[in-house]
């Protein structure tokens, strides 16, 4: 069930802070997972400074976390965010596909903040992921570029 | 002679999946026998209490089962209201020693588990 | 096998916390079922007919004995003190709660196991060939490289939430003892003409309703190149497998849809943006990872008499000489083996054990194996590394457990599913069919005559039984409320995987042990010279099975 809009925050997954919906800037660009997949050129010709929105029309669709590494992928260094159905169980899983930012509802604020310590560390190497369990091994491997 | 949209209406508690189905008085019962059937009238209170009572994280999976003599007395329903497999498992058995040929089931499928379900 | 350091034990200690806290909030309220659904998914834990059932992780199908004995004691504590082992590796516990689940997750972490990732629409656990690293057969252990994508596949974000589920086995034998070919992806490791060991990558096989062989992706993969080629794959699949319909969901139907070529090409297009990237596996961490499993040092054995001893054995003991035809498996080291603990037998669901039995399996593999238990695709269990001269001890204690009686590979080692005595999906038993087959081919010589034959049972469309791969396929279905059951002949799991066609109208269950006694007495009537069922069934065709199933 989702609150209404007046009782959603924008939750920085970084640092688990939260900023009232009125202070955020409206999204430049919309993707929904229940859109097609955006083509390679459209998400290359994206400008890497603006707000992109990506809508999970249900938590369970997880076609917006391929879109988001995606659109990271291509150098995009803007605000990437969240919406729709998310959970605070996803939190990490946003953050680490290159997520800066959630919608949530304010009642969840503290579940998603613990949920951004319930892990230790991760095997993937991914993009600005310091605890990466590939990256805290012991001898140094030649990509990263972290 | 039950009507054709007389049904039980059984579920699964949320803590530890064990089965039940609501009684007349609307509560939820471990025990098939005191299952209750309701009617076409009263069955719209049933699913309202039970609907209720899976906000109220009490049970999860509701489902109703028509009382029709096929499918309330499914293979499905009679091995839940049993509670168990049809076949016991090594635990139930002695640890060591020979294992004895004489084929038995559960008690309460004994007496029908060399006959097909059929329906009444 | 691989040891779990630090950060390993940190990180299952972690999530079983971060499963307990989800445990509260779901009890509380604060999670819906819709939402608490996928995430108890994730950890393994399924709602079944009669309870809740907990399914337990085993990596490509390797325990230690202390771990044997954990599962032992979680039968015990936390169940009806027996466990099932299944068709992908892992173990089954059908009467579980859910409010003790947290206390089951931390009990697995204590000895480096947990539930992570055993269901719920994310990549499953990786399956392998139960003799790995003992393998006569093998080009190198593939255990490895199962470990490598286990870590890679663990909590990957971008996969957590497929289109449904995803299955990869890895082989690296002659033969393929991981059925590579009815998987998601299937991986062959194979040598290249510069003598490169690779991957043959196998995209789209399955089960299921529409049961599928998987089609070739890569000739040949470098070892290198493997993440960022899954990488690609399962991105490919997560963006364009269809979320519409759950029995259309699979990458077989993508793959499918589309074309092996037109999937090939976009796997390839995908995969030139990300190799060479941060997703490559740097040659460090392979090589951490892959020196978990050198070539394990064998004690050398300077007494040969127990050649002579089994010889002797073998000729006077009936029961004995069919357990070492069946149950003894080659091994790179001359004078070792690895053993078949059957799980099948009457009275006996198949792929069940006792607690009581667990423990005297981990005494058994400690004290004349090197104390390591394999899980089979069979859903047996397999001691490896084992020397040869302890086989008549090691027979003398199965059978005073009661587990020498059956042989592996004959028609008595049946797959069966749980079917409609524990699972919720079934439309119908599997367990009674299975133990009234038993009975019906009790005779140990008569199976032994009879040869190599795979018979599996599954209860439902579903398919866990894997009866599409069978020689002889049992699928349970209903029929106005009555169970039936369907026959198909001609499957097969192994290098040449093909699936089993339908032979006619379903049998109700009473039936079935003679309609399965036909098709055997008819493979008996017409073999020729040591032809297998398998041959007959290729040379003869289906239609004199056909004609003596419905005469």
């Amino acid at each position: 069930m989702r609150d209404d809009d007046t009782q959603r925050q924008l939750f920085d997954l970084a640092d688990g802070m939260v900023t009232d919906m009125q202070d955020r800037r409206i999204a430049d660009y919309v993707f929904a997972t229940s859109d097609s997949p955006p083509a390679d050129d459209e998400i290359a010709g994206l400008n890497t400074s603006r707000v992109i929105e990506i809508s999970f029309d249900k938590f369970s669709d997880g076609r917006g976390f391929t879109y988001a590494r995606r659109i990271r992928d291509s150098g995009f260094s803007g605000m990437l965010i969240a919406s729709g159905h998310v959970i605070a169980d996803q939190a990490e899983y946003l953050r680490r596909c290159g997520f800066s930012h959630a919608e949530i509802p304010m009642a969840k604020i503290a579940d998603w903040q613990s949920a951004l310590s319930a892990m230790p560390a991760y095997f993937q190497h991914m993009a600005k992921s310091p605890r990466s369990r590939m990256v805290t091994s012991a001898m140094q491997h030649k990509y990263d570029n972290n | 002679m039950p009507k054709t949209d007389d049904i039980i209406l059984t579920a699964n508690r949320l803590e530890d999946g064990v089965v039940l189905w609501m009684t007349g008085k609307l509560d939820w019962t471990a025990d098939r026998s005191r299952a209750a059937i309701f009617d076409a009238d009263n069955a719209q209170s049933a699913h309202a209490r039970a609907e209720q009572d899976a906000a109220a994280n009490r049970i999860v999976s509701v489902y109703a089962v028509a009382v029709n003599g096929k499918a309330d007395q499914s293979a499905r329903e009679m091995i839940r209201a049993a509670k168990g497999p049809s076949i016991i498992p090594p635990a139930d058995k002695p640890a060591c020693g020979s294992i004895s040929l004489d084929r038995y089931f559960h008690p309460v499928m004994r007496r029908t588990s060399d006959v097909s379900l059929r329906s009444a | 096998m691989y040891r779990y350091d630090q950060l390993d034990h940190a990180f299952v200690k972690a999530r079983a916390a971060q499963f307990r806290n989800q445990v509260e909030r779901r009890l509380a309220g604060a999670l819906s079922e819709d939402e608490f659904k996928p995430l108890r998914l994730q950890n393994g834990l399924y709602l079944q007919l009669h309870a809740y059932m907990l399914r337990v992780a085993i990596p490509y199908g390797v325990l230690s004995a202390q771990q044997l004995r954990g599962l032992a004691g979680i039968a015990r504590d936390f169940d009806r003190g027996f466990g099932h082992f299944t068709t992908r590796q892992n173990i089954q516990f059908n009467w579980i709660k859910l409010v003790e689940t947290p206390d089951i997750l931390d009990r697995l972490a204590s000895f480096d196991m947990h539930a992570i990732q055993t269901s719920g629409n994310c990549i499953r656990n990786v399956t392998s060939d139960p003799l790995a690293g003992a393998a006569a057969d093998e080009l190198e252990d593939p255990r490895g490289w199962c470990e490598i994508i286990r870590q890679w596949s663990t909590l990957h974000p971008e996969f957590a939430f497929l289109p449904r589920k995803f299955k990869i086995a890895v082989s690296a034998g002659i033969d393929d003892r991981a059925a590579t070919g009815f998987h998601d992806i299937g991986l062959r490791m194979v040598k290249n003409k510069d003598g490169q060991i690779g991957f043959r990558v196998l995209v789209g096989g399955g089960q299921g309703r529409t049961p599928r062989v998987a089609q070739q992706i890569a000739t040949f993969l470098p070892k290198r190149h493997l993440l960022s080629y899954l990488e690609a794959i399962l991105r490919v699949y997560n963006q364009a497998g269809r979320r519409d319909n759950i029995y259309k969901a699979r990458i077989k139907i993508l793959v499918e849809a589309m074309g092996i070529d037109a999937f090939r090409d976009a796997v390839e297009a995908e995969w030139n943006k990300i190799r060479e990237s941060a997703v490559e596996l740097p040659d460090s961490e392979r090589d951490r990872i892959v020196g978990y499993f050198a070539p394990i040092d064998l004690p050398i054995i300077t007494d040969s008499d127990y050649v002579h001893d089994i010889s002797t054995r073998r000729q006077n003991d009936r029961a004995f000489d069919l357990w070492m035809a069946r149950n003894i498996h080659a091994h790179w080291h001359p004078d070792y083996c690895s053993v078949t603990i059957s799980l099948k037998a009457i009275d006996r669901p198949p792929g069940d054990a006792s607690a009581h039995e667990m423990e005297a399996i981990a005494d058994i593999a400690e004290a004349f194996g090197q104390g390591e238990i394999r899980v089979t695709y069979e859903q047996n269990l397999i001691i490896p590394h084992m020397a040869k001269q302890h086989l008549p001890a090691v027979f003398n204690r199965l059978a005073k457990l009661g587990l020498a009686g059956g042989e592996a590979g004959l028609i008595g080692d049946m797959i069966a599913c749980p079917g409609l005595d524990y699972c919720n999906l079934a439309n119908a038993r599997s367990l009674p069919l299975a133990d009234k087959i038993f009975r019906r081919f009790d005779d140990a010589d008569r199976r032994a005559d009879i040869g190599a034959l795979r018979l599996n049972i599954s209860g439902c469309i579903n398919a866990c039984g894997h009866h599409h791969a069978a020689d002889i396929g049992i699928l349970g279905v209903n029929k106005k409320g009555v169970e039936h059951y369907q026959i198909t002949l001609g499957g097969q799991a192994g290098e040449a995987a093909a699936v089993g066609t339908i032979m006619g109208p379903s049998f109700e269950e009473a039936d079935v042990p003679a309609a399965i006694e036909r098709i055997v007495d008819t493979y008996m009537d017409l073999r020729q010279d040591n032809e297998t069922f398998a041959d007959s069934l290729t040379r003869l065709g289906t239609a004199p099975f056909k004609e003596s199933l419905y005469a």
